[in-house]
């Protein structure tokens, strides 16, 4: 039996490629450009997978964090000698003002926080509604499928008997 | 054989499914043997199966005598444990886990069912008492869950499964219809590792670049409606994209399909057997595949194996090769029947109930 010579085909097919290139019959960044078309429809398409949300709901802990540090009092230690003394004096007589914008940003990271946890919940929510309304859907359209496929059977059926039939005729 | 029973396990079924296929051929060859030997599905079959598999809540408790066939693909968590508690002597047959990278933006459930396949291989190594692998490709794959001495054997493996059936003459006229020059066809689920969207591109450079009249045929069930809408998506932004979806075909018209296509092009970049450019050899056409996985050590020197990291243009100018080439064509047709009796001199089953036989005394 005669062999195929796979690696001679293989050089005739890469020679092609070069020559087609070369007269532009494929342009040049022709697979990039097909990759990167599907690789948009499929961006698309597949949202809703959950990384968003994550991110969001990371953003959340964050920021309960950040006002449970709130506390409108800043650090008095310093490099240069005495000057800590300086700075807790300096704390202790503004003191009154800083936690009382301290209390008043809370207030305001508290409103926000509220803010995004519902954003969050929505989020989660729609993600869920949607991966259970894709599940619906595709169980529905399979259970379709597998109808429209006996319906075929039976009138297949039907048509050899029918057949059969006319022949007895 | 001393063994009562060797029940088989699969996690779904379907009479369209390569492994439930296998797992049909070797239930016939045990029962040949006067082995009890059934078929049990973790989720049940679907709308093609009658009698010939049962839902596994059914499954009889066998002895230590006993054996089970796993038949490895997916996983469900569900199944596990169920497997583990079992007393026969485990069997593990490894037919490939898609890797889950492919379907984790898509499908995050279906991921974490091939996530779980592959931890589940660890899980349950220690029960396993044989490993069977269908290709070199696949043992390697199990070799790196601590299976050792894995033996390759693709058993239940029959290319000429549907080479009896009749040919679809009312496809057959429709085909005709369609593709006057005839078409290049593509068997497989429609699905992301797949790569249906090379397929559409190269048959849109056939016609666009070369001018060639050519269309193309996919067969196989859209099994994520969400990826197949997608791949529609890009079939409208190819105009020159010729394509029939047959969608799920019966064996019939599969048969026809193989035996009138100009082509068979597998795009595939994960297999762990590649069933259908068999299937296609057997049928008499000349195959063009990507050489990824399992799959050049499946077709051997009987089709164009394109390089795994070749892109759409080197595929194109194949099909282009093999579809201007009367005698390329020929020659791989030649080589694709001498392959399918290569397989089938070997006679899989026969070897897989060979290797079983040391653990049935």
């Amino acid at each position: 039996m005669e062999n195929i010579d796979i690696d001679s085909i293989l050089s005739t097919i890469r020679d092609e490629v070069a020559r087609r290139r070369a007269d532009g019959s494929y342009p040049p960044g022709l697979e990039n450009e097909l990759e990167a078309e599907f690789d948009h429809i499929l961006s698309l398409t597949h949202r809703g997978d959950g990384r968003r949300s994550d991110e969001v709901h990371e953003l959340l802990v964050q920021l309960r964090q950040n006002l449970h540090d709130l506390s409108g009092l800043t650090s008095a230690t310093s490099r240069i000698p005495g000057a800590s003394i300086f700075h807790r004096v300096v704390r202790r007589l503004i003191a009154r003002h800083t936690m009382g914008l301290a209390a008043q940003a809370r207030t305001v990271d508290e409103t926000i926080g509220r803010i995004v946890g519902l954003l969050a919940e929505e989020m989660m929510g729609r993600e869920d509604a949607d991966k259970r309304m894709v599940a619906a859907l595709s169980k529905h359209v399979l259970d379709r499928v597998a109808v429209v496929d006996h319906l075929v059977m039976t009138v297949t059926e039907l048509e050899s008997k029918v057949r059969a039939l006319e022949g007895k005729k | 054989m001393h063994a009562r029973s060797v029940h088989q396990v699969v996690i779904g079924a379907s009479t369209r499914d390569a492994i439930t296929n296998m797992a049909l051929t070797m239930q016939s060859a045990l029962r040949e043997r006067s082995v009890g030997s059934d078929i049990y599905a973790f989720l049940g079959g679907d709308h093609t199966i009658t009698d010939e598999v049962i839902h596994m809540d059914d499954m009889p408790v066998g002895g230590p005598d006993d054996v089970v066939v796993y038949h490895s693909s997916f996983g469900q968590s569900g199944l596990t444990p169920k497997l583990m508690e079992r007393p026969e002597k485990l069997v593990l047959v490894y037919h490939n886990i898609t890797p889950w990278r492919y379907y984790e933006d898509i499908d995050a459930e279906f991921a974490a069912g091939l996530k779980w396949g592959r931890e589940e291989l660890s899980i349950i190594r220690d029960k396993v008492v044989a490993s069977f692998a269908d290709s070199r490709f696949n043992a390697e794959d199990l070799a790196t869950y601590g299976y050792e001495d894995t033996v390759v054997i693709p058993a239940g493996l029959r290319p000429r499964r549907i080479n009896d059936r009749a040919t679809d003459v009312r496809l057959l006229g429709e085909l005709n219809h369609h593709f006057p020059d005839g078409f290049i066809l593509f068997v497989s689920q429609v699905l992301p590792h797949k790569r249906v969207e090379l397929a559409l591109e190269a048959v849109h450079l056939l016609r666009s670049a070369h001018g060639l009249d050519i269309g193309l045929v996919v067969a196989g069930p859209a099994r994520r409606p969400v990826y197949f809408n997608d791949v529609k998506r890009m079939r409208a932004k190819l105009p020159e994209a010729h394509v029939l979806f047959a969608g799920e075909v019966s064996d019939e018209q599969l048969a026809t399909l193989y035996r009138a296509c100009r082509v068979y092009v597998s795009t595939s970049d994960h297999e762990g057997l590649a069933v259908p450019p068999l299937e296609a050899m057997a049928c008499g056409a000349p195959v063009v595949v990507r050489g990824c996985g399992a799959v050049p050590d499946t077709v051997g020197d009987a089709a164009l194996v394109v390089p795994a990291e070749a892109g759409v243009c080197e595929l194109t100018e194949a099909l282009a090769l093999v579809l201007e080439n009367g005698d390329l064509a020929a020659r791989l047709r030649t080589r694709g029947h001498a392959r399918v009796k290569e397989i089938e001199s070997m006679d899989p089953t026969a070897e897989f109930m060979r290797a079983m036989e040391p653990l049935f005394s």
